[in-house]
């Protein structure tokens, strides 16, 4: 309980700095899940202040459309998936900008905005060379990365010499240096290197094929749905910045793409396989603190579900099942009988600052708090 | 035992290895320790001790426990020198500490500089199995790809040598074997595109002696087994520990298994492999133990599709079969089967199912070593596979097995799971989505995950079991005394009547077990350790069957110690 605890403390340390007023106009920092190395994604690095990448970037424009400050938590995401349990799933970020918008990745865990970006391979040939086609590459060496789909789709092609690398930065370096005639690799970072490093030697052209173009969305943890809406509906407002953006970092991406036919189809691709995009319902609420206007007097059960899984549940457990019996809400009633409800206000407007409960006046608005008290009620043991 | 090189090994190490490769019970009952890993060179994890027993175990308590002070995998086999105990923690190692092995009272500590990123690059957690002894220096192999010495008596480091970069997936987990002045060591990270390699460094400086690649290069023989450039990421890490017989001077080591998972990237994508069986992956090696020279090979799941990682332990023994004393190696492989192999020419002897449910073959030719395939268990592309048994971590994982000579039998800590598999999953790794390899577990015939197999290598039948609600219970340790103790995922460690099976006592020791236990004795008195701190990591990739085992355990580290 050390990090939401230390959290709780952060909140109240502001709300001390600024006074009650200044609290109710500063609202917590949004906290972005960012990889320290991993241009033209996002970078830590002092040197890359003017251009941190394209994910710190939307992450900043989403925040400024919230109007909340921006924290950025870093952590390496060697594998993607451990570093989304380790970093958002365990509640240390908030969200993370580009993962592929589909539930087959780390669904139901991780819940997903509209898709931002289309990314995907891309073919990089020498400017000016025509690709038409696979048969094109016909007895050239093709750089392709380590278990991606390029090397399954080229791995069928005996008449194409693979030239495996690591990461698509390699890929481009041993392009440039003759080692591969052309190379197949994740398109935003053959872009960016061959911007950045390499004097725009290559054209880049994206490969539409199955499995080689995705699209990828803003990752929450599913407990965090309000946040999830409330950057939903912000994103219809973002789309010429985001597309700005797309722009900086990835320049030469605006080739027309290469339709590979249905003879030259990835080798792993078949129905089952195919990319499923989430099907992102229409946002249900779009402010995330604004909410609960409606029932004022009994309360919205649902709205305070919403509240209650989006801030209160990083102490208190998702739909606050929890497994410390000092957090456990469901045990209210239980513990003070007819005194809950007024437990309950006095302790959300007052905070137990010495157990680590923050005061949440001027964070949330008496409606919210009547919600997420008719939602606890519903979830009282007997 | 005599042989010239005597003057090299450590003293108790050889005294182990005369007790345990020959089954001698006539050791003197004054102290006897744990010198390596697996008590030996033949990694038998075998005691002649007899002081407990199947008469009286069931009154010994505890004489010490001590908080490894790091949590999760905790997998380390503490060594036994003299009166001190050598235990090494979770984390890099985190600690390595040594101990009065009587009291449990700290002589030191040692804390190397471990990378602090290295969870990032460690595929199945940050274990670490435990170090290694030779004169008067400990050995330990770092998550951030180094190798360190440490004085024994003092603590103070040594020497650090680096042997991969672990920041390409590369981490190391298991202790090296050191034979003569050679301190020898692998590394992990079978599918994420490393080159498997070994490589034997000098005990007294560090600097490296030789270094043999586990996947052959273009100018090597059997390079052609490997399709295109994929022999350059192929895998074939030996990340486990080694054994060595003295007699041929030969080491012996288990491979992974190779990469990327898409086997028509390496191969032919399909059970029809020919040429393409991608050495020395999922394979048994044995190498000159001077040069590092490969002398033979004997490869379990060629062009594996599966993840049949070939690294566990080989267990050297010598084995009446057909009324001829055979020396052999007998492993338990991931793919399901029991192998027999004569350590000397490399032979297959026999080769069984270990694992009743095991599907993917339906026997191992012998003469050839090649499995006779299902075809409808290989996925492959366009070709996912269902209710493939065993799953990804195999009939049997790195959780060490034990070899009685008195009871003729090896006690092996086996698993019960299928999976299906499909090359399908969008995955995401650094900033590049790609299609990753979708393998849901499911639990295996007959309403159990695990089961302790008490396992006679001659007839290759199995004398009796223990069934366990979970998979990746913990390694065995036999004894003299009639005796096998294990440890499972509840935390319970248990001992059984080694010939019948039946559980003569038990102890709740709170977290998961996956490391085996050890026993020595000082002073003519007898203790038994073992180490408890279950896996964080593996379960998540073992969906509901993961959450059941996350369930029955808190994280924990520490050993503890038992005796009369």
């Amino acid at each position: 309980m050390r990090l939401p605890a230390f959290r709780g403390v952060g909140l109240a340390a502001a709300i001390l700095l600024g006074g009650v007023a200044a609290a109710e106009t500063a609202p917590a920092p949004l906290r972005l899940c960012a990889d320290p190395a991993n241009l033209p994604f996002s970078s830590k690095a002092a040197g890359a202040a003017d251009a941190p990448g394209l994910y710190i970037e939307i992450g900043r424009a989403v925040a400024e459309e919230l109007s909340r400050p921006l924290d950025i938590v870093w952590s390496l995401s060697y594998f993607g998936k451990r570093n989304m349990r380790s970093t958002m799933l365990s509640g240390q970020c908030d969200f993370t900008v580009g993962l592929p918008a589909t539930t087959d990745f780390m669904g139901p865990s991780v819940i997903f905005s509209r898709p931002i970006l289309n990314l995907g391979y891309a073919l990089v040939v020498p400017r000016g060379h025509t690709a038409s086609g696979l048969d094109s590459l016909k007895g050239r060496r093709v750089a392709v990365q380590f278990a991606s789909p390029p090397q399954s789709l080229l791995a069928m092609r005996a008449d194409i010499t693979s030239v495996t690398v690591m990461n698509p930065e390699e890929g481009m370096h041993r392009l440039a240096a003759g080692e591969a005639d052309a190379a197949f690799i994740w398109g935003p970072s053959a872009s960016y290197v061959n911007h950045t490093t390499l004097h725009d030697q290559f054209d880049v052209i994206p490969v539409q094929a199955p499995q080689m173009q995705f699209q990828a969305a803003i990752g929450f943890a599913k407990n965090n749905a309000a946040l999830r809406d409330a950057v939903d509906a912000v994103l219809p407002r973002l789309e010429a910045r985001i597309r700005e953006l797309s722009d900086k970092y990835t320049p030469v991406m605006r080739v027309p793409p290469l339709t590979l036919s249905a003879t030259t189809r990835p080798a792993a691709a078949n129905a089952a396989t195919q990319m499923r995009v989430a099907a992102n319902e229409a946002p249900a609420a779009a402010a995330l603190t604004q909410g609960g206007t409606a029932g004022a007097t009994k309360g919205d059960v649902a709205k305070g579900a919403q509240l209650f899984n989006g801030t209160c549940a990083h102490c208190h457990g998702p739909d606050a099942i929890v497994a410390d019996r000092k957090l456990n809400l469901r045990r209210l009633e239980h513990k003070y009988g007819e005194q809950t409800e007024a437990e309950f206000f006095t302790t959300v407007t007052h905070g137990r600052p010495a157990k680590g409960m923050p005061s949440w006046k001027g964070v949330f608005t008496h409606e919210d708090f009547v919600d997420i008290f008719a939602y606890l009620r519903t979830l009282q043991t007997k | 035992m005599v042989h010239r090189r005597t003057e090299y090994w450590v003293r108790v190490a050889a005294a182990a290895m005369v007790a345990s490769a020959l089954g001698t019970t006539a050791l003197a009952q004054g102290s006897t320790g744990w010198p390596m890993n697996g008590n030996g060179y033949d990694n038998t994890r075998y005691s002649p001790l007899t002081q407990i027993n199947a008469e009286n175990v069931g009154k010994i308590k505890l004489a010490f426990s001590f908080q490894l002070g790091s949590l999760r995998s905790n997998e380390s086999a503490p060594l036994i020198i003299g009166d001190t105990m050598y235990v090494s923690t979770s984390w890099g190692p985190k600690f390595v500490y040594a101990l009065d092995a009587r009291t449990g009272a700290r002589k030191w500590t040692y804390q190397p500089e471990v990378a602090e990123d290295t969870l990032q690059y460690a595929c199945c957690d940050v274990g670490n199995r435990g170090v290694s002894y030779a004169d008067g220096k400990i050995f330990v192999g770092r998550l951030d790809g180094k190798l360190s010495a440490v004085d024994a008596a003092t603590g103070k480091e040594l020497w650090t040598s680096t042997v991969v970069d672990y920041k390409q997936g590369s981490v190391i987990t298991s202790p090296p074997l050191v034979v003569r002045n050679m301190v020898i060591i692998g590394f992990g990270g079978g599918e994420y595109g490393v080159r498997g390699s070994l490589q034997a460094f000098d005990a007294a400086t560090g600097k490296e002696i030789w270094k043999t690649w586990t996947v052959p290069g273009p100018d090597e023989a059997n390079n052609d087994t490997w399709k295109g450039d994929s022999w350059q990421h192929g895998g074939a890490a030996p990340w486990l520990i080694g054994s060595y017989d003295p007699k041929t001077d030969t080491v012996f080591y288990g491979t992974s298994n190779p990469g990327p998972w898409n086997t028509a990237v390496r191969s032919t994508g399909d059970g029809n492999y020919g040429k393409l069986s991608n050495l020395y992956s999922s394979s048994t090696l044995a190498l000159d133990a001077g040069t590092g020279k490969i002398k033979w090979w004997v490869q379990a799941t060629p062009a594996d599709a599966w993840d049949y990682d070939g690294v566990n332990e080989l267990v050297l023994a010598d084995l009446t079969i057909g009324g001829k004393k055979t020396p052999v190696y007998m492993k338990a492989d991931r793919n399901g089967f029991f192998y027999v192999v004569n350590r000397e020419t490399g032979k297959i002897v026999s080769a069984e199912k270990f694992v009743p449910s095991t599907n993917w073959a339906n026997k191992i030719d012998l003469a050839t070593g090649k499995p006779d395939e299902n075809p409808d268990k290989r996925a492959g592309p366009n070709h996912p596979a269902k209710d493939i048994c065993p799953n990804l971590i195999g009939g049997k994982n790195w959780q060490p097995m034990s070899f009685n000579p008195k009871t003729g039998l090896v006690y092996i800590p086996t698993n019960n799971v299928c999976m299906d598999w499909s090359v399908s999953e969008v995955n995401y790794r650094k900033g590049v989505f790609y299609l990753g390899a979708e393998f849901p577990t499911k639990p295996g015939p007959g309403g159990y995950l695990g089961e302790l197999v008490a396992w006679n290598p001659v007839t290759q039948k199995k004398v009796w079991g223990v069934k366990s609600d979970l998979p990746f219970n913990g390694g065995t340790l036999t004894t003299a005394g009639n005796l096998t103790f294990w440890g499972d995922m509840h935390g319970i460690f248990h001992a059984y009547d080694a010939k019948t099976g039946k559980e003569l006592w038990k102890a709740s020791l709170g977290s998961g077990i996956g490391a085996g236990p050890v026993t020595y004795s000082i002073d003519g008195k007898q203790y038994v350790a073992i180490v408890v701190g279950r896996t964080a990591s593996i379960p998540a990739f073992l969906g509901d069957v993961g959450k059941k085992m996350t369930a029955a355990t808190p994280e924990g580290g520490a050993v503890f110690v038992f005796t009369q």
